[in-house]
């Protein structure tokens, strides 16, 4: 990794405001203001200052705030954080389409910014010619353009449609299309807004690859909220949380978690016949212990028993119950079944109720914040309950990985003599 | 922080939230930088959306030369069947409103594509970062192509009506020329603030209807009296009646005026683009869509 710093960012920081009349108005005024030849430029130290709220017109709010960080060739820069946080804010202002309010942005090197795959194709025109539109669009002058049209083309791998007219072509194809031209930019700072991996599997595979190449060559600000492609591909990360960095560093596991810990609890859910509820849950890890939906942390490896208090109501006497754990992309990661592979088969007492317990040996779930459904299946496999979040379990493991597992084998050499 | 390497090949590009003056200057620098990306780039828009015109429609290209022939046929039959009565001395009527109209096109088409020159983007405005005044130098391709169209009409005329030709007839192209730079830096000058307000470019079409009548483009320059000198103030009117007379014979020509006039729209012009791309930052910002 070279050291040259190609992307620096000094306390940048940029007004927003809500209402459209008033930011017309101030659009206006802002028009008018930068058109002014005698009006004065900020002064050197005031243009890195950081910002106050008292700097706020009417209305306005503080969409980015005294941003600051470093990229170097080789590097890729996570960008992550919640809906209307700054992201895409702050990616206009590196592309040069709209100015920050405070701070500077020193950039060295020519410039790649996918944004918007498919910006300048126009419907009517073959696939052809809107290669030569959107590479122009994106900087390309005629001859390397040309120079480069069987390689877009071949990429894509849509020659039989290439003389059709675009609008004939599917979601799918034109986005190949357009990830295919950008695909043959050679910028030193790269500027990735989601456009990762796009198409069908197959072709996920190969942009992604294209990608990870292009990368290593540039340094990258990559905004996306797939956390998987940020342990992928992201060498550091910055957390934007309402305009401001909440979390910035090498740390990526770290940053993910924090980026996890924003959304909150969110409702119980409970679908099912009705015919069963839980009516207790008691968790424990030693000397750790959370009851229903609360909330556990726990070590990696750790054996975590679970005990569950089950009401039936209605006329079964029987069934079966298992545990689902999600994670926190809301996956189902693990389901604790019993010994056949099927749920746990139980009976009630003649009040309905039963007490059960489930040991679960040696968790071996990555690093990161897991929710627990509990699911009640009678034995002709309706669903009586499915409880979600009745408990939340955090596992804390030391180990950077972007798996949802962990396992330690039991590794030895085994060179033939 | 590490101190970016001073012996850089790199291109450096600095952004921050310069006015003024700063402002303009880092929109020259960029203006020299990336003219000919500039360039190419136009020229690559103008062939797409004219291909892309064309291949909607069978008679594309009678499209372009309908609209001033048949505004032009009107006038004539109005004045052939003496409902209106227009004098214009030594010149044939039909020649007259026909060059009068293709003089006014061609101001008024670059006058609405200068004032449209940011909305005609499509949505990439606020994507994708390319030098806006391409978006210009379309406006004005297409104002080519639409008034090169419009002379396609001039031949038959030409041939049926004798005229007195003169060495002032070559002068006719830049004439048409004169009277395009015109339009363009009056729509242009005006973009900075009509692009964030409707209003604007409303009461600028709805201006320019009305203009048209006070412009000589039917009728010849008035002798004498309020509506000569009201229409001496409209900057279109020495350059119409400059480049028909030098194509045609018959009015008087202030060259003086005319030279004026091309010499504020090209300051104006000048100024205008770079007005525009010290604007446009605040303009995406504002619109969002583009």
């Amino acid at each position: 990794m070279s050291d040259d710093v190609l992307i620096r960012a000094e306390n940048v920081s940029k007004r927003f405001c809500r209402s459209l009349k008033r930011s017309l108005w101030y659009g206006v005024q802002g028009v008018l203001h930068s058109l002014n030849p005698l009006a004065a430029g900020q002064q050197e130290a005031d243009l890195v200052r950081p910002v106050t709220d008292g700097e706020l017109r009417k209305d306005e709010f503080w969409s980015l705030r005294d941003v600051c960080f470093e990229v170097r060739r080789g590097e890729c820069l996570g960008l992550i954080g919640h809906n209307g946080a700054g992201k895409s804010t702050l990616l206009k202002i590196l592309n040069g389409l709209i100015r920050p309010d405070r701070g500077r942005i020193t950039m060295r090197g020519r410039i790649g910014a996918m944004i918007e795959l498919g910006a300048g194709f126009n419907p009517l025109l073959t696939g052809r010619e809107n290669i030569f539109n959107q590479a122009a669009m994106l900087g390309f002058t005629n001859d390397e353009v040309r120079r480069k049209f069987d390689a877009i083309v071949d990429f894509s791998e849509i020659e039989h449609a290439i003389d059709m007219p675009l609008q004939n072509y599917s979601s799918g194809m034109k986005i190949r299309l357009g990830f295919s031209v950008f695909a043959q930019l050679e910028p030193d700072v790269l500027l990735i807004d989601e456009v990762l991996a796009v198409g069908d599997v197959g072709f996920r595979m190969k942009s992604l690859n294209k990608m990870s190449e292009l990368m290593n060559r540039c340094a990258v600000i990559f905004v996306t909220h797939t956390m998987p492609q940020v342990f992928r591909v992201c060498s550091e990360v910055m957390l934007l949380s309402h305009g401001r960095v909440k979390y910035q560093g090498r740390d990526v596991a770290t940053g993910v978690a924090k980026y996890f810990d924003e959304f909150g609890g969110g409702e119980q859910t409970v679908t099912g016949s009705g015919e069963a509820v839980v009516s207790g849950l008691t968790a424990t890890a030693g000397e750790t212990t959370g009851g229903l939906f609360q909330s556990l942390e726990i070590p990696f490896g750790s054996e975590l028993t679970v005990e569950l208090q089950l009401q039936l109501t209605g006329l079964y006497r029987n069934g079966r119950v298992q545990l689902l754990f999600w994670n926190a992309e809301l996956l189902p990661v693990m389901d604790v079944m019993g010994s056949e592979l099927m749920g746990f088969p139980f009976q009630v007492q003649p009040d309905g109720r039963v007490t059960l317990q489930a040991v679960l040996p040696r968790l071996l779930l990555n690093a990161g914040k897991y929710t627990v459904s509990v699911i009640v299946l009678s034995s002709d496999l309706k669903v009586l309950c499915r409880h979600d979040k009745t408990l939340s379990v955090t596992i804390v493991a030391a180990c950077a990985s972007g798996a949802s597992m962990i396992l330690p084998a039991e590794w030895s050499v085994r060179n033939a003599s | 922080m590490q101190a970016l390497n001073p012996n850089a090949e790199l291109p450096v590009r600095v952004i921050t939230p310069h006015d003024g003056a700063d402002a303009f200057r880092y929109a020259f620098s960029s203006l020299t930088r990336d003219w000919r990306f500039s360039r190419d780039l136009a020229w690559r828009i103008f062939v797409r959306d004219t291909q892309a015109g064309f291949r909607g429609s069978f008679l594309g290209w009678f499209w372009m030369v309908l609209p001033v022939l048949a505004n032009s046929l009107v006038w004539m039959f109005l004045s052939g069947t003496e409902v209106v009565s227009i004098n214009t001395g030594s010149v044939p009527y039909p020649l007259f409103v026909l060059v009068g109209n293709l003089l006014w096109t061609a101001f008024n088409g670059c006058f609405v594509g200068g004032l449209g020159v940011l909305s005609e983007s499509g949505g990439t405005l606020s994507k994708v970062s390319f030098p806006h005044e391409a978006l210009l130098l379309v406006v004005l391709w297409k104002s080519l192509l639409n008034v090169g169209m419009s002379l396609l009409a001039l031949p038959p005329f030409l041939l049926y009506y004798s005229v007195d030709w003169q060495w002032t007839a070559l002068l006719f192209p830049m004439g048409i020329l004169l009277t395009m730079l015109c339009g363009l830096s009056l729509g242009l000058i005006l973009v900075p603030v009509a692009a964030l307000f409707s209003d604007i470019s409303r009461a600028v079409h709805l201006a320019l209807r009305f203009l048209f009548f006070l412009t000589p483009v039917i009728f010849p320059l008035p002798p004498s009296g309020f509506g000569r000198q009201l229409m001496l103030w409209n900057p279109a009117t020495s350059l119409i009646v400059g480049t028909r007379s030098w194509f045609l014979g018959g009015e008087v020509i202030d060259l003086s005026a005319m030279l004026l006039v091309s010499g504020c729209s090209l300051a104006l012009l000048i100024v205008g683009i770079l007005a525009l791309k010290v604007a446009v930052p605040h303009i995406i910002e504002r619109l969002g869509g583009g």
